[in-house]
């Protein structure tokens, strides 16, 4: 091999320093994912006559959107504590301008009048609260 | 001898003369580096035409454009996800390289070492990288996939305008009478880039990286160029 051709190699090597003093554009970078999915959420206080909060009763949600609406974990398990209950809407289903979320919640008991509350989340409610107070049964006394 | 056969003597003398000096000034020499040639190149800054013009026998000049359609898929572990980001560089550039050919008196391969000085107009460099998670995530019952999970955006930007270049290389040598090979090493100054990051649904807020990755940039002002090519002498040499 002639001088000039080794120097060709060495000119084609040269470029692998080169290029490998460069930093990789995502080094140290650490992607950053929202762990809450909801972006939209419906606090419940669900309370009886007395404003007293109310635990032991089932929460059933029907409606249009039904299959969207999740508690916070995103299950469709929808247990009452301390009388609060959070729902989140799927984030693949947000209400849009056009397209609110509707859905219900029945909330019934030993010893209540089941209750059932429609709702419509708009796409500018992200947040909204709402009480639900239900009704002691006479049977129930 | 009359002076008439005399003038026609030292004529034809004359004549001889100069007829013997011209066979003995050196054969014109070309330029071994540059011919007027068209030629196509690949390389590290993308694929382009350049037009070859000598200029005498130790100078040249290159002109030409390159186009640099760069698409790489990169899969990596970014924080706790591990993700897939397609990264697109478009560097397109026309340029102007003045050549300095100087071992052209030279018969070994040296007379065709040329170096290089000119620049080039970026009249597009941006790079864009555009990440998302390349698994899909669990949220209790909900799954979702990475497209829906949301994009990470990044854009890097360099400003449209002049960019220097030097190099060195090895220009025309021949293949056959009419194709010549070429190989080039240099680099482009570019100006400091601007970067900016904008992620969308669930990776919003990645906009705290744009400074990490600003920094993993700042040394992305030389754009390196090997190059390889073959033109097409206009002439046969």
């Amino acid at each position: 091999m002639k001088i000039h051709q080794y120097l060709i190699v060495l000119m084609t090597a040269a470029l692998l320093p080169i290029l490998q003093g460069c930093e990789h554009p995502l080094k140290d970078v650490e992607v950053e994912v929202n762990t809450d999915p909801f972006a939209y959420g419906v606090l419940l206080r669900i309370t009886d006559e007395q404003e007293n909060p109310v635990s032991d009763v089932t929460v059933t949600i029907g409606g249009e959107d039904a299959e969207y609406i999740y508690n916070l974990n995103g299950y469709k398990q929808f247990d009452v504590e301390k009388g609060i209950l959070i729902l989140g809407i799927h984030p693949l289903h947000r209400p849009t301008e056009t397209k609110p979320v509707t859905f219900t919640v029945q909330v019934s008991g030993s010893g209540y009048v089941t209750e059932t509350v429609p709702f419509t989340i708009t796409a500018a409610q992200y947040t909204s609260t709402y009480a639900i107070q239900i009704h002691r049964s006479e049977t129930g006394l | 001898m009359s002076l008439k056969s005399r003038t026609i003597f030292l004529a034809f003398a004359l004549l001889k003369l100069s007829s013997v000096q011209a066979q003995q000034t050196p054969p014109f020499r070309e330029n071994p580096a540059y011919k007027p040639a068209l030629g196509g190149v690949i390389g590290t800054t993308g694929i382009g035409l350049t037009l070859y013009q000598p200029l005498g026998i130790q100078f040249g000049l290159e002109v030409g454009a390159g186009l640099m359609p760069y698409n790489m898929q990169i899969v990596g572990t970014y924080g706790d996800y591990l993700t897939h980001s397609t990264a697109r560089a478009r560097l397109h550039n026309a340029h102007l390289m003045f050549g300095w050919v100087p071992f052209h008196g030279t018969e070994n391969g040296f007379r065709h070492l040329t170096i290089q000085l000119g620049a080039g107009y970026l009249f597009k460099a941006e790079g864009t990288l555009t990440t998302q998670l390349r698994d899909p995530q669990s949220y209790g019952d909900i799954e979702l996939q990475p497209e829906e999970i949301g994009i990470m955006y990044t854009t890097i930007n360099w400003k449209e305008g002049l960019a220097p270049y030097v190099g060195l290389g090895f220009s025309d040598m021949r293949i056959d009478e009419h194709f010549g090979f070429n190989i080039a090493l240099g680099g482009y100054l570019l100006s400091q880039p601007s970067v900016s990051v904008k992620g969308t649904a669930m990776l919003e807020g990645n906009e705290i990286n744009q400074p990490i990755i600003e920094r993993n940039l700042q040394n992305y002002r030389y754009l390196p160029n090997l190059q390889l090519g073959i033109a097409y002498s206009f002439n046969a040499y």
